[in-house]
């Protein structure tokens, strides 16, 4: 029996009415289930990635781009249900799931729309390669985290503001800790999406010396760049600004890290739709037979890459 | 079952009469204990005294050993020496079911001052441990008082007649103050005023671990005694500015008839140091003491008056109200469900003597008439053996079932001694 991307879709769009049916009525029950799929969603999507390594003989993170947005989504996940477990009783992070989820979803989403055979270059620079796909994978992540605690920041900050009560079952943890928490997310993810990007160039540079057309001009490595430039100026802004400037870090963070995930993700998913010529995405001439072993090319996109 | 319970509380009496009826020390609470008994022997008897109520609950096993309200009256006014005149006409009483729904009321908080109040159910737990520390206490009161503890704990899960905080102070901490900060035992705390709201505030900010405390007041020697009450430093009003930008909350309570420090005022001293704090400002005076524009100031000042706070008090006191018919539904439940059982636990010792010596008697006839009968195999012995046991339980079923009827409506006494009688059982 093997996993399908459907499984752990569905297990976390379960997970997310349950949060949002704890708006309605927060009972610990409610609570429980909702972690209760989330976590058969992780070990769904674990199983699935798993039978696409062994089916590919590769590493989950370079298997595809399909594979890299499913890692980045696995991570955010399991870091949220970590931390739900964790912290349990932390009854301001209790709607966290109300922010995590969507993006989760919109994770598993979006790697059902990109690239699902395997990439090249993978025999001559697979430990670069390794690292190039890990560290964006952590950075990524870190940046997700970051939107998210900057989203709940703002919010959080217009009702103390606006002396509104948060509604019935919604919970937001304190500004200070927001604000900490967010600070180190972005300490921690700006260097991991810089070491993706230099060994991003690397791989390039490795590239124009093979046969395979791996240029400069790949859409997602400019797109990337140029945002990566964004988040480097965000880092050294928060190092050397005023600890009192929480509610510009907050927006600074949120529309930086929206922007780039955003852009990251939809670039593609844009060049996989549109067959721009991409190594982050593009449609490749792919070996049939191998596709036809993977379980999510079964399903949605054999059709697609036959030759 | 033999329970009353004579009370007094704020609906009753006056203020000035429960502070001359409480039981104000441990010491007066012992020897209070050691005079009931003296008595009324063979009483169990629980005391609960707060600030809002005085409750007096007896029981007895045996019909007739309860103190009447008249006793209990006269008991209240020779310990306390108060003349009976003074409070006589403040007393309730309830006894039987009503009396056991009192005490679930009261440990539900449904007929506290403060609806939904957690502290209750404490006090009443403090009463029963201190009862039962001397011995006050029997088989009756025991479950009585824990099938209290235990309803009041299911009301405060299955209702939110306990949700949201509904007073200013604790709204202003808890609502809002822990939104801002994380934590509470590095702050620094600037008391403005001495009055009765900053003190209470500071109660509930000191039970989040804040330690540092700082108190200016016009008076200072109120500002003192305020101060060294919590552990503070008091120091004079007219330097409380100075301390701005050493502070994260301010609590302020002056009664002064213009605001002490104007929006221009404030973003200069703000602006002093560059760097803006996060600065939780309580402004519980009335008239205010903060202009209100001092919220725009910066992103940083959190800026909350008596009406913000009142706001949300009213809206979590209306959704507390909500929950009371729910609350007293499982109220009413529970003291049924206590009642039937209590009842049905007096009964049970006659009806399990009258089925076992019945039993007995059909399965010593079957053992003689089986001696006689020495051709009966195994398969006849035990059709005759189930026969005797239906024709039992058939005789059986009139008597227990009318026992079982009676007993909905409290213990049959009566019933029970002719059941003893007639069929000849034992005590």
């Amino acid at each position: 029996m093997t996993a399908q991307l459907t499984c752990f879709l569905a297990s976390y769009i379960v997970a997310f009415m349950l949060e949002l049916a704890r708006l309605w009525k927060s009972h610990v029950s409610l609570r429980w289930a909702s972690l209760g799929f989330t976590a058969a969603g992780v070990v769904a999507q674990i199983w699935y990635l798993l039978a696409r390594s062994q089916a590919s003989q590769l590493p989950p993170l370079l298997a595809s781009t399909h594979d890299w947005l499913l890692v980045s989504a696995l991570l955010l996940v399991s870091a949220y249900l970590v931390y739900m477990i964790i912290a349990f009783r932390r009854e301001g992070f209790a709607s966290l799931g109300l922010f995590v989820l969507p993006l989760a979803l919109a994770m598993v989403g979006a790697a059902s729309l990109v690239r699902t055979s395997p990439d090249r270059l993978l025999e001559s620079a697979r430990f670069w390669k390794m690292l190039h796909a890990s560290s964006l994978s952590i950075g990524i992540t870190g940046v997700l985290i970051g939107f998210v605690l900057s989203l709940m920041y703002l919010l959080q900050h217009r009702r103390l503001k606006q002396k509104k009560n948060l509604g019935r079952g919604f919970a937001l943890p304190p500004l200070t800790a927001l604000a900490r928490y967010n600070w180190w997310m972005i300490v921690i993810s700006v260097p991991m999406l810089t070491l993706g990007l230099l060994t991003g160039f690397m791989l390039i540079l490795q590239a124009r010396k093979s046969e395979v057309p791996f240029t400069w001009s790949d859409p997602v490595v400019i797109g990337f760049s140029v945002l990566w430039i964004g988040m480097v100026a965000l880092f050294v802004w928060l190092l050397y600004s005023k600890p009192s400037r929480n509610r510009q870090v907050a927006m600074l963070t949120a529309w930086s890290c929206g922007f780039l995930v955003i852009t990251l993700v939809g670039l593609q998913v844009l060049v996989s739709l549109t067959g721009i010529p991409s190594q982050h995405g593009a449609l490749p001439e792919a070996d049939s037979s191998l596709l036809t072993r993977l379980p999510h090319v079964q399903q949605y996109q054999y059709d697609e890459v036959k030759p | 079952m033999n329970v009353r319970v004579v009370y007094c509380n704020h609906e009753t009496a006056g203020l000035a009469v429960r502070e001359r009826l409480a039981f104000s020390s441990e010491e007066r609470f012992r020897s209070a204990y050691t005079e009931l008994a003296a008595r009324f022997p063979a009483v169990e008897t629980v005391i609960v005294s707060t600030c809002n109520r005085i409750e007096m609950y007896f029981a007895s096993e045996e019909r007739g050993a309860l103190p009447s309200q008249e006793d209990i009256a006269r008991f209240l006014s020779e310990y306390h020496q108060v003349p009976l005149d003074d409070f006589y006409s403040d007393l309730r009483h309830e006894t039987e079911q009503e009396a056991v729904q009192h005490l679930f009321l009261v440990a539900c908080s449904l007929d506290s001052m403060v609806l939904g109040e957690a502290q209750i159910v404490n006090q009443i737990k403090d009463a029963y441990q201190r009862a039962a520390d001397v011995d006050s206490v029997g088989p009756i009161m025991h479950h009585l008082f824990q099938s209290a503890m235990s309803i009041a704990s299911k009301v405060r899960t299955e209702t939110k007649l306990s949700e949201g905080r509904i007073s200013i102070a604790s709204v202003a901490v808890g609502e809002f103050g822990k939104s801002i900060f994380e934590r509470f035992d590095d702050k620094a705390v600037l008391i403005l005023g001495a009055g009765e709201m900053a003190e209470e505030t500071l109660r509930y900010l000191t039970d989040e671990g804040v330690t540092n405390i700082t108190v200016a007041n016009r008076n200072v020697e109120r500002g003192r005694a305020l101060a060294d009450k919590w552990g503070g430093t008091a120091v004079p009003f007219d330097g409380w500015e100075e301390l701005l930008n050493r502070t994260d909350v301010i609590v302020s309570t002056t009664g002064a008839t213009e605001p002490i420090i104007t929006a221009n005022r404030f973003a200069a001293l703000r602006k002093r140091r560059g760097f803006q704090r996060t600065l939780f400002i309580l402004d519980l005076g009335a008239p205010r003491d903060f202009d209100p524009a001092i919220l725009a100031i910066d992103d940083n000042v959190f800026l909350y008056d008596i009406d913000n706070l009142e706001e949300t008090c009213a809206r979590n006191r209306k959704a507390r109200t909500r929950e009371i018919d729910k609350a007293v539904e499982l109220v009413n439940r529970s003291t049924q469900q206590f009642m039937h059982e209590f009842y049905h636990r007096r009964t049970g010792p006659v009806v399990q003597q009258l089925r076992e010596t019945w039993h007995t008697v059909g399965q010593q006839e079957l053992d003689r008439l089986f001696r006689k009968l020495d051709h009966l195999d195994e398969n006849d012995k035990q059709q005759i053996e189930l026969t005797m046991s239906r024709i039992v339980n058939k005789l059986l079923h009139p008597p227990l079932e009318t026992i079982k009827h009676q007993s909905r409506e409290g213990t049959p006494h009566t019933l029970l001694e002719t059941v003893k009688q007639l069929f000849g059982l034992g005590e």
